[in-house]
């Protein structure tokens, strides 16, 4: 196994990041703003190529659409979507009247790129589509039974359902369909009529349910929650049945954020700071199978700081002369927010997928 | 001026839309006679010595919100068990226990670290708490942190 990527791009906590299709460069959160950076410079570090400023408060979430719009929200309430001139640059914001009355705290674009979906602390989710007529974005919300913040969403390959979890301890999916922008789904297990706000399924997993995310086959949900559990959901035949809950209690403090790197593998990462693997299916149940980038295995290097500068220093801030470093054996130095597929095989499962944390850093790693 | 913490100002209390109610938990209404056999059950067991067992009949069903004398008849009898065993013998008995009953074990243990006859034997509560930490990590002190299901 190669080592990771590591890539520190900002002082400030990474909320969010994205890396475009072609892998080349990254979006990042930075306080206010949002970063693009180049990682193909001879250089050989990444180079900051634009400042996406427009927002005045922190910018809570970001995605890259498959056809580049870049679209951020904030805690000031608003979204915005920037769209790539001719030559790749962005220069252009437009403003998305989400109408809501608390901040935003997650955006995700639809796999299509026609809509997108901000989730926000006012207990709605506004679904968010380009109006042609009046050159336009315009938000539809869904507000019941939502009752309390939205933290993740997670879009359907077939741009019509929507996951969503929330601090109300519920995971559930909606119909976000859209007349004139969607073309009518195909019945799956979610349900076969499916009108926009439509409650396809609601499940109580009794604590905060940090993010939720589509298994590749779009069978069933992964869901990481408050307590350290890791959660998934197989959905039933009748209308909001639900067939099967699987919740592995894990020894780790709780997760944030998850992918589905192949039907059978989650990758879950959170407060603990390093990535864990948990495999396996319906019928034999699932497992933590191994840990990437396990602290228990590294040993605290003692060399880096033994100047005088570095001993003065440490009794003076710390008022211990021990020569223990405090960092983390982990590559991050705190809570890991979000995890993104960064690349995958031929028949889509995730080879190499990328952090972001609360220590400004991007890294990239091998599953 | 006065310092003011305006996050604690609860903009939501004057409007009824905005309340959130948790969902109902479902629970029965416990009384004395419903844990009877479990009190007793966890009484044999101090007598006789037998912690595992008398652990295991504490975890099986606790009384989640119940009220004050149901839960504290519950709580002494609990007590008693994890207060007359030994610290030595606690990392055996708690890995028999299952993930799940070591779980509401940690809830036994904050609720009665939470009374004043748990506080007299606070050492050993504490010590039963070390020992479910040393065998299934930080999760467990997390998941009696966001459980709604409490003593």
């Amino acid at each position: 196994m190669s080592q990771p990527i590591e890539l520190n791009l900002s002082k400030v906590p990474i909320y969010d990041h994205c890396f475009f299709p072609d892998r080349s460069r990254v979006v990042i959160t930075n306080g206010p703003d949002a970063q693009i950076f180049d990682l193909t410079d001879s250089s050989g570090k990444p180079r900051l190529v634009t400042t996406l400023h427009h927002h005045d408060k922190t910018v809570t979430a970001l995605d890259v659409s498959i056809d580049g719009k870049i679209v951020t929200c904030s805690q000031d309430r608003n979204a915005v979507v920037w769209s790539p001139n001719a030559d790749g640059t962005y220069s252009r914001p437009t403003l998305v009247l989400l109408r809501i009355n608390r901040a935003a705290t997650c955006v995700k674009w639809s796999p299509n790129g026609k809509k997108f979906a901000v989730g926000s602390s006012a207990r709605v989710i506004s679904v968010c589509y380009f109006e042609e007529e009046n050159d336009w974005w315009i938000s539809k919300h869904i507000k019941r039974p939502l009752k309390s913040t939205i933290l993740s969403l997670d879009w359907h390959p077939n741009n019509v359902l929507l996951a969503c979890s929330s601090t109300d301890m519920h995971v559930r999916v909606f119909s976000a369909y859209i007349k004139g922008i969607d073309s009518k789904p195909a019945p799956s297990i979610w349900g076969e009529r499916l009108p926009f706000k439509t409650l396809c399924l609601d499940y109580s997993l009794g604590s905060w349910v940090h993010d939720v995310k589509f298994d590749p086959t779009a069978e069933f949900l992964g869901c990481v929650t408050h307590d350290g559990c890791v959660s998934i959901v197989y959905p039933g035949a009748e209308e909001l049945e639900v067939s099967n809950v699987i919740k592995v209690k894990t020894p780790s403090l709780p997760f944030d954020t998850l992918i589905f790197a192949t039907p059978s593998k989650i990758i879950a990462a959170g407060y603990d700071c390093h990535p864990v693997a948990i495999e396996g299916d319906a019928e034999t149940g699932w497992n933590i199978s191994y840990s990437i980038d396990d602290p228990t295995k590294k040993k605290h290097n003692n060399l880096e700081n033994q100047s005088a500068l570095d001993m003065f220093r440490r009794m003076d801030l710390k008022g211990s002369d021990s020569s223990a470093s405090s960092k983390l054996l982990t590559v991050h130095q705190n809570t890991i927010n979000v995890i993104r597929p960064f690349q995958s095989d031929a028949s889509g499962n995730v080879l190499r997928f990328s952090t972001c944390g609360n220590d400004g850093k991007v890294v990239i790693f091998e599953v | 001026m006065d310092e003011y913490d305006w996050r604690s100002i609860d903009v939501d209390q004057y409007d009824p839309e905005k309340q959130f109610v948790p969902d109902d938990l479902g629970l029965p209404k416990y009384t004395l006679e419903d844990i009877q056999p479990s009190i007793q059950l966890m009484r044999q067991c101090t007598a006789s010595g037998d912690t595992i067992q008398g652990i295991k009949a504490a975890v099986q069903s606790p009384p989640y919100g119940a009220a004050n004398e149901v839960k504290s008849a519950y709580l002494q009898a609990a007590l008693d068990v994890l207060s007359t065993s030994k610290q030595s013998t606690a990392s055996s008995v708690i890995s028999k226990l299952s993930q799940d009953e070591q779980d509401v074990l940690v809830k036994l243990v904050f609720a009665l670290m939470d009374t004043k006859a748990g506080q007299k034997v606070g050492g050993s509560l504490l010590g039963w708490l070390n020992k479910v930490v040393e065998a299934s990590g930080e999760g467990s002190l997390v998941r009696y942190l966001s459980d709604p299901y409490k003593l």
